[in-house]
């Protein structure tokens, strides 16, 4: 009897940790890149997103277009979910960042306002 | 993180149990099935281990390391220890009796081991690549491997510590193929296997010689150090190289008491990884087999040839990496004062033992380890036993000086050195004892108990 009690304890661990897990925060997760965009909803800065590359070299070349029809300041950088980012940051509010939208769709340039991670 | 790179790992460390139940089979056998199953941690940490020196040895040929390679070394290894087994008669297993009775204390520990495994693995599952020197070098080199198939000079040149060796980067590229990407997040999943994969080998080998009590106390003691929580998922080869020196440095204390061959190929075998690993393998290698030879005095006419040939297979299986990095130019190996330029810093003495000491006694890092094991030396010595207490205070020994030394020769770091632990190289050195202590402290604390290093029960292959 104790040996099987012993055993039970150990089955008992293995079995309840995770389970209790399950429970208590669901099923587990498997972010996405979108995980990595941020809806403006917070305080704090924004930043204007013209797009997202899968490499540096094809973000250069988004960057240095969007440099050349006038938005000063774009950078590229990593999103840490795969892809590089490339973005005017530290917008300081969100009617500036909005305002730099409504410029960008006059060049043909769609960028989406994030906030800043 | 994907579903795929973990089903990818999972299928890589099934592969190195595999691989290592074909050697454990050739090296050693089993009688029963619940014997494998008992030392299926010990099988798949020689399989890691044998993979890991194969691979580096096919990088340094030149062969091109593709999924293939892996898959086909794979093969060879364990088609190697199984032709082994046979030529040796290993009988074939039954189901045998089951598993020894581990009452309720040790499974209460025992079961505190497994929840706080089942928790670090959630963290390493979503773990982003923030170790400075993972992501500075080891990963780079690993990815170098994964997309140029071999080792790249002028990359590896230009990296960071290029001589290091490149069995941990070797076994990351691994599980890239496995994954089917450079997933670098999912990667920590595999520190995570080498960690339970030692846990298990030390209790396999362990559970028929100590209680459990003993036994899973100090697993978890070292387990939940702050130091093993904080870093041991890192994608680098720090606790890699602590895990193999521990078994390495188990099996040779374990084969002093009962001299079962088995016992000195298998740390053979881990003694080449650990000198693979990192450099400061080398030095703990060498702590091994001077105490291991120390220990063994009384009885040196059969012992020293034996770990003669022993440190002879090991430095064999390491020296191709040597002359692949000499024979390129790359250098940065040994010390800056020279092997004889500790005369010259004699200031540095005194300060670097300080560095040592209080980084492997500092109760922040690793509670409470150390100061135990000396504790469990002398209680061990005094009860009378004498081969094990004196081979674990050597080894001990030993690797603190060899520590201060490396830090009294390194003349670029400033001494005494009290850097944050994430940085600190002594602290990096210090884990490799507190890890060892999770398998020597239980069979030291067993001697005292009993009065002599003579097991309880031996075993036999």
């Amino acid at each position: 009897m104790r040996r099987l009690a012993a055993w039970l304890v150990l089955a008992a661990a293995a079995l309840g940790y995770p389970l209790v897990v399950f429970g208590f925060a669901g099923a587990p997760a498997f972010p996405s890149r979108s995980d990595c965009v941020l809806s403006p909803t917070g305080e704090g800065e924004y930043q204007v997103v013209f797009g997202y590359r899968d490499s540096e070299l094809e973000a250069q070349g988004l960057r240095d277009h969007v440099l050349a029809v006038g938005f000063q300041g774009t950078e590229i950088a990593r999103d840490g979910c795969g892809r590089v980012r490339v973005a005017v940051d530290d917008v300081p509010s969100r009617e500036v960042g909005e305002e730099v939208i409504r410029q960008a769709r006059t060049v043909d340039l769609d960028p989406t306002l994030e906030q800043e991670g | 993180m994907t579903v795929r790179s973990l089903l990818g790992l999972v299928a890589l460390n099934l592969f190195a149990l595999g691989v290592g139940a074909g050697l454990l089979w050739g090296l050693r056998g089993w009688r029963s099935w619940w014997e494998l199953a008992r030392l299926a941690g010990l099988a798949y940490m020689l399989g890691v281990a044998a993979i890991g020196v194969a691979l580096t040895l096919v990088l340094v040929v030149g062969i091109p390391f593709s999924f293939a390679t892996i898959v086909l070394v794979g093969i060879a290894l364990a088609a190697a220890g199984l032709g082994v087994g046979v030529r040796l008669g290993r009988p074939r297993p039954l189901l045998g009796p089951g598993p020894r009775r581990i009452g309720l204390a040790g499974a209460a520990l025992a079961a505190l081991v497994i929840v706080y495994l089942e928790a670090l693995f959630r963290a390493a599952r979503l773990s982003g690549l923030y170790a400075f020197d993972a992501w500075s070098f080891w990963v780079p080199k690993a990815k170098a491997i994964y997309f140029f198939g071999g080792l790249d000079e002028q990359f590896f040149s230009e990296l960071p510590n290029a001589t290091y060796p490149p069995l941990v980067p070797a076994l990351e590229a691994t599980a890239f193929h496995f994954m089917g990407s450079p997933d670098v997040v999912t990667l920590h999943v595999q520190f995570w296997f080498l960690l339970a994969g030692f846990v298990a080998a030390v209790v396999g080998l362990l559970a028929t010689r100590v209680p459990p009590v003993l036994l899973w106390s100090f697993a978890l003691l070292a387990l939940v150090s702050p130091r093993v929580v904080g870093r041991t998922l890192e994608p680098q080869a720090d606790f890699t190289l602590d895990y193999l020196f521990g078994l390495a440095a188990l099996l040779v204390a374990l084969w002093l008491l009962e001299r079962q061959p088995w016992q000195l190929a298998s740390a053979t075998l881990f003694l080449g990884a650990t000198m693979l690993t990192k450099r400061e393998g080398q030095l703990l290698a060498a702590c091994v087999i001077a105490a291991a030879l120390a220990a063994s005095w009384r009885g040196w006419r059969s012992a020293w040839p034996r770990l003669g040939l022993a440190s002879a297979c090991a430095v064999a299986v390491a020296l191709p990496w040597r002359v692949w990095y000499v024979s390129h130019d790359l250098t940065g190996e040994f010390p800056t004062s020279g092997v004889t330029g500790l005369l010259d810093n004699l200031d540095r003495a005194r300060p670097s033992l300080q560095s040592v000491l209080s980084s492997a006694f500092d109760a922040g890092l690793w509670t409470v380890v150390l100061p135990l094991v000396i504790a469990a030396i002398v209680l061990a010595f005094i009860a009378g036993a004498r081969t094990l207490p004196v081979y674990a205070a050597l080894v001990y020994g030993l690797a603190l000086a060899g520590f201060t030394w490396a830090i009294w020769s390194f003349t670029e770091l400033e001494v005494p050195i009290e850097q944050d632990e994430a940085i600190n190289p002594v602290v990096r050195l210090t884990a490799s004892l507190v890890i060892l202590s999770v398998a020597l402290a239980p069979l030291l604390l067993d001697a005292a108990w009993r009065g002599t290093d003579r097991a309880a029960r031996t075993e036999k292959a």
